[in-house]
C-alpha cells in the first residue's frame, strides 16, 4: 500500500507494448491497485481520459501516433486534465529527453527496467506533494 | 569519344550491380583517354574518385546488404514476437502458480482444522496430504516450464547476433565510402561526443529531475 494514495484511484496505463503494459499492471497490482485502464498509445490516452476521470496516468516515451512527451503536453494543456499526476517510463533514458519532459510537467520519470519498489517510491513522491483527497 | 569492349570487365555478371561496375570501367577509360589529352591532375583525381567508388561497390558488398538486410529485418522481429510470446507463456504460469499456492494454503488450513478438533479422520487426513503432493508436483512442473520459456533468450542472442555482425559490416564500409567523399569528419562528429544524446540512468535523471524542483 502507498501511502497518501487511494487504493481505488483510477489509473491509465499508456504503452504501445502489451507486455510492458502487463508489467506495470502486475506492478501497481503488487502495490494495491487494480483500477487501472490501459491505452496502446497517446491518442488512444487521450479519447480515454475524455470518457473518463484518472486520477494518474503512466506513460511510455515512444509510442506509434502519438508519444509520451506528446501526449504529456497534450494532458497538460487541457483543462480538464491538466492537474493529473503523470509518470513517465522508459527506455528513452537521455537528458534531452528528461529535460523536455520536465519542462512539460512530468511528475516523475522511472528509467526502464524498474522494479516495484522504485515504481512505490516514484508514485509515494509524486502523491506527498498534492494534498490529500478531501 | 568511344569506349572499347575489351576493356569491359569479362565474365557473366547478373544485375544492376554489374551495370554500375561496368559503367565506372567506361567512365576510367574514357577518362584515361582524357587525360592524355587535357588537364592531367583533374583527370587524375576523378579516376582515383571513381577506383575507390568501384571498390566500394564491389558485388560482394552489394550481394551482402541486398540479401542481409530483408533477413536482418525479420530476425529482428522474430525475435520481438518470440520474447512477446515468451512473456505471455510466463505470466500465464505465473498465474497458474498462484492459484496453486492458493489451493495449498486452503488445504493446509483444513487440514489443520481436522487436527484442532481433536476428531482425526485418518481418511480425510491422507487425503488432504495427498491433495498437498499433488499440487507440490504441478508447482514444480510449473517452474519447469518457467524455465523452459526462457530458452527465448538463447535464441534472440543468436538472431541478434548476427544483425550485430551485419551492422558492423555495413558500419565500415560506409565510413570508408564516406572517407572517399570527405563526410568522414561530419559522421564521426555526429555519433561521438553528443552528450544530450546519451543514455543515463535512474539517478541521472532524479537530478535533472530535482533541478526542475521535481
Amino acid at each position: 500500500m502507498v501511502p497518501n494514495i487511494d487504493p481505488n484511484i483510477k489509473i491509465l496505463v499508456v504503452d504501445d507494448h502489451m507486455t510492458m503494459r502487463q508489467i506495470v499492471k502486475r506492478s501497481l497490482g503488487e502495490l494495491g491497485f487494480s483500477n487501472v485502464t490501459e491505452a496502446v498509445d497517446g491518442l488512444d490516452a487521450l479519447s480515454k481520459l475524455e470518457k473518463d476521470q484518472f486520477g494518474f496516468i503512466i506513460s511510455d516515451w515512444n509510442m506509434p501516433n502519438m508519444m509520451g512527451l506528446d501526449l504529456l503536453k497534450a494532458v497538460r494543456g487541457n483543462e480538464s486534465f491538466k492537474g493529473i499526476p503523470f509518470l513517465m517510463v522508459t527506455a528513452e533514458a537521455k537528458k534531452e529527453n528528461v529535460f523536455e519532459a520536465a519542462k512539460a510537467g512530468v511528475s516523475q520519470y522511472i528509467v526502464k527496467p524498474f522494479t516495484v519498489a522504485s515504481l512505490e517510491e516514484k508514485m509515494t513522491a509524486i502523491f506527498a506533494k498534492r494534498k490529500p483527497a478531501a | 569519344m568511344s569506349v572499347s569492349d575489351s576493356r569491359r570487365p569479362k565474365g557473366k555478371r547478373k544485375g544492376r550491380v554489374v551495370t554500375e561496375v561496368r559503367c565506372v570501367d567506361d567512365l576510367q577509360f574514357a577518362l584515361k583517354t582524357l587525360a592524355a589529352e587535357r588537364s592531367k591532375d583533374v583527370i587524375h583525381e576523378l579516376e582515383r574518385i571513381f577506383g575507390a567508388l568501384k571498390r566500394e561497390f564491389d558485388p560482394t558488398t552489394v550481394t551482402m546488404t541486398s540479401t542481409n538486410i530483408p533477413d536482418a529485418v525479420t530476425k529482428l522481429s522474430s525475435v520481438v514476437a518470440e520474447t512477446q510470446q515468451a512473456t505471455t507463456r510466463v505470466f500465464q504460469l505465473v498465474e497458474r502458480q498462484r492459484c496453486l499456492l492458493e489451493e495449498n494454503d486452503a488445504d493446509a488450513a483444513a487440514l489443520e482444522e481436522l487436527l484442532k478438533s481433536g476428531a482425526i479422520n485418518p481418511v480425510a487426513a491422507l487425503e488432504l496430504v495427498s491433495k498437498s503432493r499433488a499440487t507440490q508436483k504441478a508447482l514444480r512442473e510449473v517452474s519447469h516450464e518457467i524455465v523452459v520459456a526462457q530458452e527465448f533468450q538463447d535464441l534472440c542472442s543468436q538472431k541478434i547476433e548476427k544483425v550485430i555482425k551485419l551492422l558492423g559490416f555495413l558500419d565500415g564500409n560506409l565510413r570508408t565510402l564516406l572517407t572517399h567523399f570527405t563526410f568522414a569528419p561530419v559522421f564521426a562528429q555526429a555519433t561521438e561526443g553528443d552528450e544530450d544524446n546519451a543514455d543515463i540512468g535512474q539517478s541521472d535523471a532524479d537530478d535533472i529531475l530535482k533541478g526542475f524542483g521535481i
